[in-house]
């Protein structure tokens, strides 16, 4: 089933804390730690924090080989990588970037935080881009050439709201069965990973995983929805397009993945 | 030149040492909000009144002490790990309490044999084994000595080791 062709479902209430919109380029020849603290003082109104972390190695999502085995890279390169984490002053937002990566990241923090949604979330990635791109020109370096798009949604659905243990995951997710009828009783425990390969190129990656959340030592099952892929043009428009595609496949994904019930305490439309 | 070893992928987060050593796709991404994935019922009865205690406020104990060290907290969380991981099966649900200065203690109890593990933030772990009332043995406890920590374990529940 091509995710085109399916209707959108839409979520007045859905569990997402926490959103990507990203995309991977070429390493920008002569992009330097020195730059870090350029782009920084052009957005420092915007984003006031900043926080240095070990850079992210490159994923690209092939056709036909998945992405696998341990994430582990080793980088030969002529100064120290990094990733510049910039964040608003809600602590809702986030910038990051590497010689290779502009990532944005939306996140809930406060329990009446609301997701933003989609349509609010792909316009500030561009801005944010542009900007960028902009800083990029001026210092004299290359437009990055985008190789990769990704998309994520992280959901936390809490204890209580549809189920009790971590073992009544069938409440949830609608892969799974349990019953009276069958041998092996509720698990204890159940995490999935699954993927799912994208007509239009790239894949779809879901897991669910059990956790306590730290903030307020809830239980959760964290269901995490991932799309990557190439975009048609390694530039910012096929980049947004392909954002659209990965979005599509996430939220119809969530839905297929997810049970009725579930759906109810959503509120999902139509 | 410099060698650069990291972990993958696109999204966030400070405390994702744990998620890192899973080594699965969905749990090794840096996640922004924080989670400690668990595979264990015990890990969750562990894991909650841990990360509770983090809100202690200072003074919590009337000598002045601070809640648990952020630190500490971060190394209990490993240890724990480290012992579902060593997969001995169902384990008592343990008693987790602050100790003055910011550390943290947890005591396991099966039938007469009990198990206690002292975490702290300026001295290494220690850990007692006690069965009725006579203390067995105690003795300084490295938290990454699996062996040390899969006998100490077994020796409290013997069933399922």
């Amino acid at each position: 089933m091509s995710a085109p062709t399916t209707p959108m479902p839409h979520f007045d209430s859905p569990p997402v804390i926490e959103t990507l919109l990203g995309v991977q380029f070429s390493p920008l020849a002569g992009f330097s730690i020195a730059h870090f603290g350029l782009y920084w003082s052009r957005v420092r109104g915007t984003y006031p924090v900043h926080e240095i972390k070990p850079p992210l190695v490159p994923v690209l999502e092939e056709e036909q080989r998945p992405v696998g085995g341990p994430a582990l890279g080793l980088q030969l390169v002529s100064e120290p990588e990094a990733r510049c984490w910039l964040i608003d002053a809600s602590a809702t937002q986030l910038v990051q970037i590497q010689r290779d990566r502009f990532i944005r990241n939306w996140r809930k923090v406060r329990a009446d935080d609301r997701y933003p949604r989609y349509e609010t979330l792909k316009p500030l990635f561009s801005k944010d881009w542009g900007q960028f791109v902009d800083f990029l020109g001026q210092e004299g370096l290359a437009v990055p050439e985008i190789n990769q798009c990704e998309v994520t949604y992280i959901n936390h659905i809490e204890v209580g709201a549809g189920w009790e243990t971590f073992g009544q995951v069938d409440r949830v997710v609608s892969l799974v069965t349990t019953g009276s009828q069958r041998f092996l009783p509720e698990p204890e425990m159940l995490t999935l990973e699954a993927r799912y390969p994208m007509p239009e190129g790239g894949r779809l990656r879901v897991t669910m995983q059990p956790a306590i959340r730290r903030q307020d030592a809830k239980e959760v099952l964290q269901l995490t929805l991932t799309a990557r892929g190439r975009p048609r043009l390694p530039e910012l428009g096929a980049s947004l397009e392909w954002f659209d595609l990965g979005h599509g496949w996430i939220v119809r994904g969530f839905a297929d993945l997810t049970t009725a019930a579930m759906h109810k305490i959503w509120r999902r439309t139509p | 030149m410099i060698a650069t070893l990291s972990a993958s992928s696109m999204t966030t987060d400070a405390a994702a040492l744990h998620e890192v050593a899973s080594a699965e796709e969905g749990a090794r991404r840096e996640q922004w909000n924080a989670i400690v994935p668990v595979r264990t019922r015990w890990e969750v009865e562990a894991i909650r009144p841990l990360l509770k205690l983090t809100a202690l406020p200072t003074d919590w104990d009337g000598d002045a002490s601070p809640p648990p060290d952020p630190g500490v907290v971060e190394a209990a969380i490993r240890f724990l790990a480290a012992v579902a991981e060593l997969g001995l099966g169902r384990l008592p649900q343990p008693h987790v309490v602050p100790l003055s200065g910011g550390g943290v203690h947890f005591e396991w109890a099966a039938g007469a044999r009990q198990l206690q593990v002292a975490i702290f933030p300026d001295a290494p772990a220690d850990f007692l084994r006690v069965e009725g009332r006579a203390v067995v043995d105690q003795g300084v406890l490295l938290l990454t000595a699996w062996e040390q920590i899969r006998a100490l374990f077994a020796w409290l529940t013997p069933a399922t080791a």
